[in-house]
């Protein structure tokens, strides 16, 4: 498929209607000079027929062709060639199917699509010497980052920047640079322009979340790095920059909860001290016979410190270490590891998709546990445990650490 | 108390074995209740021992803290900023320890992922339909003969031969029940 253009334009009744007919309305529009053009009309049964669809560009008249009476219609041009023009117009000339007002034509829509059968899209409204330029630069800049010569390549991205600062592939490689040369607050800026220009760039949201990862605001970087998993996950779930982004956001979260963990212990230990001196020293003052110390009043008490003990245990037991072990239902029955995506088998039995999908590939067309017939349209997407991993992730960030 | 555990094990051996011979007879749903039932008395008889003991502990750690807190401060007359922040910090992280150490014992709400869409009760039999979501047995075959043959939440047509016991989940539930045992609660 082509790349594509959309353009949307009102007719303007203001203008008063050509002289050729007094039933005619007539369009104007503005396109990018490109070879194809392709006019879709939206359903509007009043619309007859199209008269004439003329192609105004200086020098070139092309041949029109005629719409059958259809509530929706399309028009197509037969390629043209336009050479060095930066813009040209369209004009449709419609005839009304009874003679009714001009205010029927008020609201009329039209879509054009335009299809340009290059092999590179150029943002922007004119395909104008400049933009060439910097589309040929990055070009070489993309060769030289090839070759790891990362100055020249900067270099080159610089420059078409500077010829064309509106186009955010050209921000976005150059951030791509500066992360191989570990320039992060560099990434940062460019990442964050290219973001202005694009706000659905997942590639600077990705770059961006990494940057601020490296400056230990991780906060922030957790939550560029979701943004650029969520959008990269809209646009293609098997894209692979899908699957390194997800390993990323791993690493992050695990290291947000390394720090907030260590924090929580250090408070938990000492509170808890200070409660066990607190108690003790109540305890000691309470006590106003120094020879009932074993009485119940000082059982109750070392109750007390155990109960304390125990209260605490419970309190940090998401953040010990000897507690590392993920519930078995969270985990897939093949590689025993915590699940990413779990898919449900006719038996009932919950594996990981990449998992499962290799087993049906490369050993047969089996359940592996059940033994019973299995094919992966018959894959179900288990949601709900899906959810569960996700709230127990929250809980115990320490299962993040992927070996 | 012995014999309330006793009784526990043998209502589960029932369920065990009623539900391996025929796990829609009409025995297995009367055994279930009375299971639930037996249960949720074991967890409130060891439950409310422990939350008296919480209760308490917390109590007599606050008042110690709040105690120890005044004795600390040298002077009575100025009482330094950072120790009254600190001081209240501790409270703070102190009633945070006891919630999180009650969670067994002090009722809650179970999560979504361990709920049945359509009545919002905790799944005892769950099964997932070709479109991910999850409901209680019972629930969605009554749908579907009821309302019509269609998922209630996508609303893609659904049969029900197409439903799958979601043991993944059901694993879920028990764990979570054996962690918060008041959950046993079917009312």
């Amino acid at each position: 498929m082509y790349p594509a253009y959309r353009l949307r334009a009102r007719s303007s009744l203001e203008h008063k209607p050509p002289l050729i007919s007094k039933h005619m309305n007539c369009i104007r529009m503005v396109t990018p000079s490109l070879p194809k053009i392709i006019i879709e009309g939206q359903k509007n049964k009043k619309i007859a027929r199209v008269l004439r669809l003329r192609l105004l560009s200086p020098g070139t008249i092309l041949n029109p062709l005629r719409s059958r009476a259809a509530a929706s219609f399309f028009i197509s041009f037969p390629t043209f060639e336009i050479q060095k023009k930066k813009n040209f117009f369209v004009e449709i000339n419609f005839k009304r199917k009874k003679k009714k007002q001009i205010a029927d034509f008020v609201g009329l829509r039209f879509t054009v699509n335009i299809f340009y059968s290059g092999k590179e899209m150029v943002s922007g409204s004119a395909l104008s010497a400049a933009a060439k330029q910097a589309e040929q630069l990055r070009k070489d800049g993309n060769i030289y980052f090839k070759k790891d010569r990362f100055g020249a390549a900067i270099d080159a991205y610089t420059e078409a920047i500077t010829l064309c600062p509106n186009v955010p592939v050209y921000w976005t490689n150059r951030a791509l640079c500066h992360r191989r040369r570990n320039e992060w607050l560099k990434v940062e800026e460019d990442c964050r322009r290219a973001i202005q220009l694009d706000y659905s760039s997942v590639k600077a949201h990705y770059m961006l979340g990494l940057a601020l990862l490296q400056k230990q605001e991780l906060d922030e970087g957790v939550k560029e790095l979701q943004k650029a998993l969520d959008l990269g996950r809209g646009a293609n779930p098997k894209g692979y920059m899908v699957d390194e982004i997800w390993q990323e956001l791993a690493k992050a979260k695990y290291m947000l909860w390394e720090h907030a963990s260590s924090k929580r212990s250090w408070e938990l230990q000492s509170l808890k001290e200070a409660c066990e001196t607190a108690l003790r020293e109540k305890h000691f003052l309470d006590d106003s016979q120094p020879e009932g110390f074993l009485d119940e009043a000082g059982i109750s008490h070392m109750k007390q410190l155990e109960v304390l003990r125990q209260v605490f245990r419970k309190a940090g037991e998401a953040d010990i270490p000897c507690e590392f072990q993920v519930p078995d239902y969270l985990c897939c029955k093949i590689t025993l590891d915590i699940f990413c995506d779990p898919v449900i088998t006719p038996s009932g039995v919950t594996y990981e998709r990449a998992v499962i999908l290799d087993h049906l590939q490369k050993v047969g067309k089996f359940d592996p546990i059940t033994r019973e017939p299995l094919d992966q349209s018959q894959l179900v997407p288990n949601l709900a445990i899906k959810e569960a991993v996700q709230a127990y992730l929250d809980k115990h960030g320490w299962a993040y650490k992927l070996d | 108390k012995q014999e309330l555990d006793e009784g526990v094990n043998e209502l589960q051996k029932a369920l065990d074995l009623g539900r391996g011979v025929n796990p829609k007879g009409y025995m297995i749903d009367e055994i279930w209740q009375e299971l639930a039932k037996a249960k949720y008395l074991q967890w409130e008889h060891a439950s409310s021992k422990r939350s008296w003991e919480l209760k308490s502990l917390k109590e007599a750690c606050e008042t110690a803290l709040k105690e120890k807190h005044f004795l600390d401060d040298s002077h009575p007359g100025s009482f330094s900023d950072e120790a009254i922040l600190s001081h209240m910090k501790q409270l703070e992280v102190l009633s945070r320890v006891f919630k999180e150490a009650g969670e067994a014992d002090i009722p809650g709400e179970v999560p979504d992922y361990l709920c049945c869409k359509i009545t919002l009760d905790i799944l005892r039999d769950p099964v997932i339909t070709p479109s991910g979501v999850t409901y209680e047995r019972t629930v969605i075959l009554e749908h579907l003969q009821k309302v019509g043959k269609f998922d209630p939440v996508t609303r893609e047509p659904l049969d029900h031969s197409q439903l799958v016991p979601n043991l993944a989940i059901k694993e879920a539930v028990q764990a979570y029940l054996d962690g918060h045992g008041w959950a046993y609660n079917t009312n």
